[in-house]
């Protein structure tokens, strides 16, 4: 088997020279030995392909210059020296007379080696034989990916958790190419050249992308645009596609890591739920009885619990450290809004979960993602609100969002800390002071320094340069506010935020995040009574729609 | 960094996000000002060569932020003799993203690509450009030419740009090999780069001003390999501006009387010198953090410390016939070290620290640079095994709030420990 990684290796010639290609797309369990190849920065899926190539026993391997990442993925597996066989083909960026020349030269070039590694010679039938027509769109509403190539899981989980049929349509899933005319017998090289270059335009080339067609689709209901962390050059057209459609839209970055739940996870169902117009979940069932529901939202660093009746009236609510499991902290806060009211557990006639850990309480009848959960929770609390600026403790999202309440769109931080409550937390160690203490002596700075870092460690670096250079605490604590406030407005940005704004999650009890916040927006932030409540508020009130 | 510019800094930064036009006014006058400064009163510290250079980059780069007739955003290994000979302002990004490091002001250019959706994880050089852009403070060009050499942000920035600008853009696609036909390709790529500019610009290209450029870029070639020689001999300190300066006047300077005054003065600036090597010689692979004060303060702490130059500057040291300019001009892009596989890149630099006797090798991984970084440890590997102890250094070339000091003045700090008791 030869592996490949790009739509425009010849694919056809590989089988007409007798060789079985394999598309090489899984998840790398880790990067071990990418990372000591090349360099931890490097496109992830470069990174999964070095590791994987290890990891599948691959003997044989075809590569194109598509980027930077993969080029030297060329060449470190050439220095390596563990495979029997591998090609890096010259790809033009155009398609004029000139390029398909120099492409068919690229052409012969392999030919000639496979042929010479193989012992075999161009079979005519076969090469006719392995061109085979694309999958046609669904005749139905449909999701379409678009992007970069996505893990084979990725699209897997979509396809389960989306409301409708999902389509690949990325760089990965797009190969379109027809038989080139005059290649009866022998191998017409040019050809062949015209047809790999006529195919879909990925965005490397210097050629019209299909994408404005493509969101032209009647059909075509929603899109998850996928970029893969260190791939530069999707998350260029991301932010073009977003100003151009309509539809319904979520990103989704990943690593080529395995694809476990959080993040991805909750934005995925929540997507689901903007789909499907803020219907939550399936059922699991609904207790008969009962006189309160409660919504539990379980997130990074503390649980909260809100308590209903049945008229829609907040009766008790509770704060919890999570602590390591879940489970144990959804546990402790709910036998302590037992205890608060005084009701038994038979009282409560419904429960809805949210937050990071929602799949783990087994009590929960269903779960709704936290983005509902804030919106509707939010919407509950100030009906005029139209961003909601969430910043827990190991992520922070903004949540757009129209008059009646429903999600219009959604953006969340990647995996790193930076902007953060965690960000905070650390940088509060740095200064030996409790979270509490910096939360209001941010507020009395003087002096208006800039943490230029936007990296948690280099920050905490320029922190300690900063008290090394006797500079006064609350200066130091409002730079790492602005920080943050820089951090999060980019993200409002993205996802076209307005005012008016609340901020909720346990950064908002952070008078000077809040504050320089609102300096950066240009708008004044407000934020709820209770910040921590509104996810838990909201999840209630989804249960809440499940007993009336 | 000083004070002074810290101040200046700040107070340009406010100014980009409520009044982009005098930001970029006031950067400009800042660079006039340096400009004036090493032309009238040059640093006794450096040669008279480099300051000569420094203050023709200072002009060009404020000649940039004012809106001009006919002026063309180009990359760095586009060859411009084109547009020397038809009297096109090249606005160069790579270079003025060094320039607003310097004026510590790239932050706010940088914030303000990432708020408009450019990844974290892109060049931050090109994030500055976009920056730069979108913030309204580079003035818009007339149009774009660039090449494919060396990294994807060239494909993703500039096509942004040309959109952004709603102005049009010329891509020249470069091969990774460099035969006859890959030199024909490009050649008649680069021929219709003429005739691109003389169809958006208005002017016309005529072919003999265009050979005389050839000319100087021939004596500017000729006259930098003889420094080379030269330097081979003589010790200079350590300088990261003066060794970044050779990217303007071998690359998009090349062609005009700037870079062959330059060349001609650094010969005559290093036959002055008396011979003599320094104890520790260094070369450095891709571009250089001169924006880092801490940095330039370590050099200065280690005199006998010497930087013999970034191999940026000597990647397209190619001979050039002016009677065939095209051919000539597609070659230096084809034959860059940069171009191809990393091997090649390796083995230039290889050739390098031998025909300039080099004690070690800092191989510099720029952020977001995947061609640079991609091929670091391959790189360590070969230039070890070849006896030149080589320092893997991450860190951001323009970028302030992108790498921290600290950790990197240890690794390199360490690093001329060992190569001190080595030597």
């Amino acid at each position: 088997m030869i592996g490949y990684a790009c739509k425009y290796t010849p694919l056809e010639l590989i089988e007409a020279l007798g060789g079985e290609p394999l598309y090489l797309n899984a998840e790398a369990e880790h990067f071990e030995q990418a990372e000591r190849l090349c360099h931890s920065n490097l496109c992830c899926y470069s990174k999964a392909l070095l590791q994987n190539c290890k990891k599948f026993g691959l003997r044989e391997l075809f590569l194109v210059n598509c980027c930077d990442s993969l080029r030297r993925c060329y060449d470190a597996l050439l220095e390596d020296g563990g495979l029997d066989f591998l090609f890096l083909m010259d790809l033009p960026s155009c398609k004029t007379g000139c390029a398909q020349a120099l492409l068919a030269e690229e052409l012969h070039r392999f030919h000639d080696a496979y042929a010479k590694y193989r012992q075999s010679t161009f079979d005519a039938r076969r090469f006719r034989g392995a061109f085979t027509p694309p999958s046609a769109l669904p005749t139905q509403p449909f999701v379409g990916v678009l992007g970069a190539r996505l893990p084979d899981t990725l699209l897997q989980t979509l396809q389960k958790k989306l409301p409708y049929p999902v389509a690949d349509l990325s760089c990965g899933g797009n190969r379109r190419l027809a038989f080139p005319h005059g290649s009866d017998d022998a191998f017409d090289a040019k050809a062949y050249a015209a047809e790999l270059l006529a195919q879909p335009a990925c965005l490397r080339m210097e050629l019209p992308r299909e994408t404005r067609a493509q969101l032209s689709n009647p059909r075509l209901a929603g899109i998850v645009y996928h970029t893969v962390a260190f791939c530069d050059y999707y998350t260029f057209e991301y932010a073009q596609l977003r100003e151009k459609t309509t539809l319904p839209l979520l990103k989704l970055e990943t690593d080529y890591l395995p694809f476990a739940g959080g993040q991805a996870s909750t934005r995925i169902e929540a997507f689901a739920e903007t789909l499907r117009r803020g219907a939550p979940a399936q059922k699991r069932g609904k207790r008969p009885m009962g006189t309160h529901v409660v919504g539990i939202d379980s997130g990074s660093t503390t649980t909260n619990i809100a308590l209903l009746d049945l008229e829609g009236n907040l009766c008790e609510s509770a704060t919890v450290r999570t602590g390591p499991k879940a489970k144990l902290g959804a546990h402790k806060a709910l036998e302590q809004i037992l205890a608060q009211s005084g009701l038994p557990r038979e009282a409560l006639c419904y429960a809805v979960a949210t937050g990071y850990g929602r799949e783990n309480i087994e009590w929960a009848d269903h779960t709704v993602t936290e983005i509902s959960c804030h919106a509707r929770g939010a919407h509950h609390l100030f009906e005029q609100v139209r961003t909601i600026i969430d910043i827990g403790g190991q992520d922070s999202k903004v949540i757009r969002l129209a008059e009646n309440g429903e999600v219009v769109g959604f953006v969340m931080n990647d995996k790193c800390a930076a902007g953060t409550g965690r960000f905070l937390e650390m940088m509060a160690r740095t200064l030996e002071l409790e979270l509490a203490q910096m939360g209001e002596r941010g507020i009395r700075w003087e002096k208006d320094l800039t943490i230029s870092s936007v990296c948690s460690v280099f920050a905490e670096s320029e922190v300690i340069s900063l008290i090394a250079d006797n500079h006064a605490e609350a200066d130091i604590i409002h730079g790492l506010n602005k920080a943050v406030a820089g951090k999060t407005a980019a993200l409002c940005h993205r996802v076209d935020a307005h005012a008016p704004y609340l901020m909720t999650g346990g950064v908002a009890y952070n008078p000077g995040v809040v504050q320089a916040l609102a300096e950066k927006l240009g708008e004044p932030v407000k934020t709820a009574e209770n910040p921590e409540l509104c996810g838990a508020l909201g999840a209630a009130l989804y249960a809440l729609d499940q007993v009336r | 960094m000083n004070s002074l510019i810290q101040t200046f800094g700040q107070t340009t930064r406010k100014q980009i996000l409520t009044s982009p036009q005098r930001a970029g006014a006031m950067l400009r006058y800042a660079y006039l000002l340096m400009a004036a400064k090493s032309r009238y009163a040059p640093s006794r510290d450096f040669l008279p060569a480099r300051e000569y250079l420094l203050s023709a980059c200072n002009r060009s780069v404020a000649r940039s932020l004012q809106a001009q007739p006919n002026a063309g955003i180009v990359n760095v290994f586009l060859p411009c003799e084109i547009l020397h000979a038809m009297g096109v302002h090249p606005m160069f990004p790579e270079g003025m993203a060094v320039y607003f490091s310097a004026a510590a002001s790239e932050r706010a250019f940088i914030e303000t690509a990432e708020k408009n959706g450019v990844p974290d994880s892109f060049c931050s050089y090109h994030k500055v450009l976009i920056g730069a852009a979108e913030s309204g403070v580079l003035p818009k060009p007339r149009f774009i030419l660039h090449t494919t050499l060396l990294c994807d942000a060239n494909r993703l920035t500039f096509k942004r740009l040309a959109d952004y600008y709603t102005i049009p853009r010329y891509c020249v696609d470069v091969p990774n090999h460099a035969g006859p036909q890959s030199v024909g390709y490009v050649a008649d790529q680069l021929r219709g780069m003429a005739a691109f500019l003389s169809q958006h610009s208005g002017l016309t290209l005529d072919e003999d001003t265009l050979k005389q450029t050839l000319e100087r870029t021939r004596s500017t070639i000729t006259l930098y390999r003889r420094y080379l020689r030269l330097r081979r001999e003589r010790a200079l300190p350590a300088d990261m501006t003066g060794e970044m300066l050779p990217l303007f006047s071998n690359h998009v300077l090349l062609g005009t009387e700037d870079a062959l005054q330059y060349a001609r003065r650094l010969v005559t600036d290093m036959e002055a010198l008396p011979t003599g090597k320094s104890k520790v010689r260094l070369v450095w692979v891709h571009t250089m953090p001169n924006w880092q004060e801490p940095l330039r303060a370590l050099f200065r702490r280690h005199p006998e410390v010497e930087l013999l130059g970034c191999d940026l500057a000597f990647s397209a040291l190619q001979p050039t016939d002016p009677e065939k300019p095209y051919e000539s001009m597609a070659k230096r892009i084809l034959e860059n070290h940069l171009n191809g596989p990393a091997s090649r890149r390796i083995d230039a630099v290889l050739a390098f620290a031998r025909e300039m006797r080099a004690d070690g090798v800092v191989y510099f991984n720029h952020w977001g640079c995947k061609a640079t970084m991609g091929a670091s440890q391959l790189a360590r590997k070969k230039l070890e095994e070849s006896g030149f102890p080589t320092l893997v250094f991450d860190g951001d070339g323009c970028d302030s709030g992108n790498a921290g000091s600290g950790q990197m003045l240890t690794r390199m700090e360490a690093f001329l420990e060992q190569l001190e008791a080595g030597v």
